[in-house]
């Protein structure tokens, strides 16, 4: 008896509860007049956390995007988010190591790509921002980018002949807020998933690697060779999402990741990038410092200095435990990680 | 002896319905008020003028204070019977705008409250989250946007320094590591709508316990670990600069 209504409960109450919810969701959004946005997740990555203030709508994304494009956004409408962020590079900066921002200056840090954002848990290389929606109004303020006052971004936002009307239909209300603003473009910005390279197609068997890029894949994830799949996680992301100092410079010109704890401990530590369409980022490094991939393999093999907080993986590594063919084959590797179907997209 | 009890019991339920019967139709006491509280934003014994070098702290310093805004939040009511009422509220108060400093707190039973607790700051569980309306509106200038949190407390201003040349002076206070729990003693009769003044005290900020010399501390934006004694010393600071002034 008890068994049996386990068992009911299991099949009839349980997808039930399931089925409600879900009902409940959609329903809201198309109580609307909006259309959920299916977000297409590539095999073997893990579910997309999407905040529940903030669920993704076809109208929301399509907002986001052209905001994304528009230099309204910028203090004298010259740049958009997308001047520094472009598709073909995999949203990364071209070979700029520092991006110009509206006044002619530069920034201190190279432009990230913007790729598998919605797996990622913190924004900008030390991880600054705590979400994808407070990640967005960084660049609009930051004087030595788009420079523009949110009030004034916004005073421009509903005087403008189209933005209020498509706002509305997306979050409601009679003015353009900033909430708003960050909940589009953080929509869209989840839609930059990455998940067809080479790679994947392997993964899935429909492609075969090359030997050289073979060797590289098991020099990545082996401990005494490349080791770099110990923070470059295997699998979807290759990244692990952490802070580490990797001994770029033996006195952290940077303080990284120290600016937003204000713990020494976390001096000169920046985040794991991730890896993918790694061939199209470059230059590399929070800095921008190294121009091939060659350079940052090196720099793992050879090049790290043992400053304070070198992370620990780096202090155990034997330097040099890589000759010049494994170095090629990594970086083979490394390019297998590139998508072109998502850097050829619209 | 059950008989006793029952017979206890019974006197016992009438005299309870009773007591209310009468409270209900005799007199129309309110049972509850709205309470408003007002902030007092003074420097010792005077209302704050704005802009103006007139103000010397307990180190000595000559200063001003152009700008100042802090945030209140997460208001506790203690019953002097026992007892909390908890608010959730996100206030933003702008010293120079006397409308930001009187609020709404919400509706309260008609009782008898001796203190009152509030954030100054915002609480960890709301300090990361970008996108919010209201006070808590990223583009109120009280938000850091490389460092996703808010600016729980803002004075800029100038000050003398020891060689007798005006300085800027630059407060801005926050991270999690900021935040506190003001705790004030309070003589509170909630019998109707109520206004409480609160008087914040922008010297006892600066002096009590930790004195601070404006010659050696007199810019701390919260973005290194080098300000990590200033924001201690300021959360004690800060939790002894409010005190309770008077209902109405």
């Amino acid at each position: 008896m008890r068994s049996k209504s386990f068992k009911f409960l299991l099949y009839c109450v349980l997808p039930l509860a399931f089925f409600a919810c879900k009902k409940e969701n959609t329903s809201a959004v198309e109580d609307k007049g909006l259309t959920p946005y299916n977000l297409v997740i590539p095999n073997g990555f893990p579910a997309m956390m999407i905040p529940s203030d903030n669920p993704m709508t076809v109208e929301g994304v399509a907002l986001g995007k052209l905001l994304f494009h528009d230099p309204i956004l910028s203090g004298n409408n010259t740049q958009s988010c997308a001047s520094c962020h472009l598709r073909k590079f995999g949203f990364s900066d071209s070979s700029n190591q520092f991006s110009t921002g509206i006044q002619g200056l530069k920034g201190p840090r190279n432009a990230m790509p913007l790729i598998n954002l919605g797996w990622a848990t913190q924004f900008f290389w030390d991880g600054g921002a705590a979400n994808l929606e407070s990640q967005v109004v960084g660049p609009i303020q930051n004087p030595l980018e788009m420079h523009q006052d949110l009030v004034a971004a916004l005073v421009e936002l509903n005087a403008h002949p189209t933005y209020p009307a498509l706002f509305k239909k997306v979050f409601g209300g009679t003015q353009i807020g900033t909430s708003m603003l960050m909940r589009a473009i953080a929509q869209y910005e989840r839609t930059l998933i990455s998940g067809n390279s080479r790679y994947d197609q392997f993964k899935r068997g429909t492609t075969t690697l090359s030997q050289s890029e073979m060797r590289g894949m098991n020099l990545f994830q082996n401990p005494n060779k490349g080791d770099c799949a110990h923070c470059h996680t295997m699998g979807g992301l290759f990244s692990d999402f952490d802070y580490r100092n990797t001994g770029l410079d033996s006195i952290a010109v940077d303080k990284g990741r120290e600016l937003i704890t204000l713990k020494p401990l976390d001096r000169g530590k920046f985040k794991t990038p991730i890896l993918r369409n790694i061939e199209v980022t470059g230059p590399y490094m929070h800095d921008g410092r190294f121009k091939t991939l060659e350079e940052c393999v090196q720099h793992y093999n050879v090049g790290y200095h043992y400053t304070q907080n070198l992370d620990p993986n780096l202090v155990n590594s034997v330097k040099g435990r890589l000759n010049n063919a494994e170095v090629q084959d990594i970086v083979a590797f490394l390019k297998t990680l590139t998508d072109t179907e998502f850097l050829s997209a619209e | 002896m059950k008989l006793f009890y029952t017979i206890l019991a019974a006197v016992l339920l009438f005299t309870a319905c009773k007591k209310e019967t009468i409270i209900e139709t005799g007199t129309p006491a309110p049972t509850s008020g709205n309470l408003n509280i007002t902030m007092k934003n003074m420097v010792g014994a005077e209302d704050l003028v704005m802009s103006d070098l007139r103000y010397t702290n307990a180190a000595g310093n000559l200063y001003s204070i152009n700008l100042l805004k802090y945030y209140m939040s997460n208001v506790v009511l203690h019953k002097k019977r026992g007892g909390n009422v908890n608010v959730s509220i996100y206030k933003l108060i702008d010293a120079s705008n006397l409308s930001t400093c009187t609020f709404s707190v919400g509706n309260f039973d008609a009782d008898e409250y001796d203190s009152i607790s509030f954030g100054l700051g915002i609480d960890q569980g709301r300090n990361h989250t970008g996108a919010q309306d209201g006070d808590l509106d990223v583009s109120k200038g009280m938000y850091w946007t490389w460092n996703t949190g808010y600016i729980f407390y803002k004075h800029e201003g100038q000050y003398k320094n020891a060689a007798n040349q005006l300085k800027p002076l630059i407060f801005h206070l926050g991270t999690d590591a900021a935040y506190s729990t003001v705790k004030l003693p309070i003589n509170l009769i909630i019998n109707g709508n109520k206004t409480m003044e609160l008087k914040f005290d922008v010297n006892s900020a600066h002096t009590s316990p930790v004195n601070i010399d404006f010659n050696t501390d007199n810019n701390h934006q919260s973005s290194s670990s080098a300000d990590m004694p200033w924001i201690s010393n300021m959360k004690s600071n800060l939790s002894d600069a409010f005190s309770f002034v008077r209902v109405f």
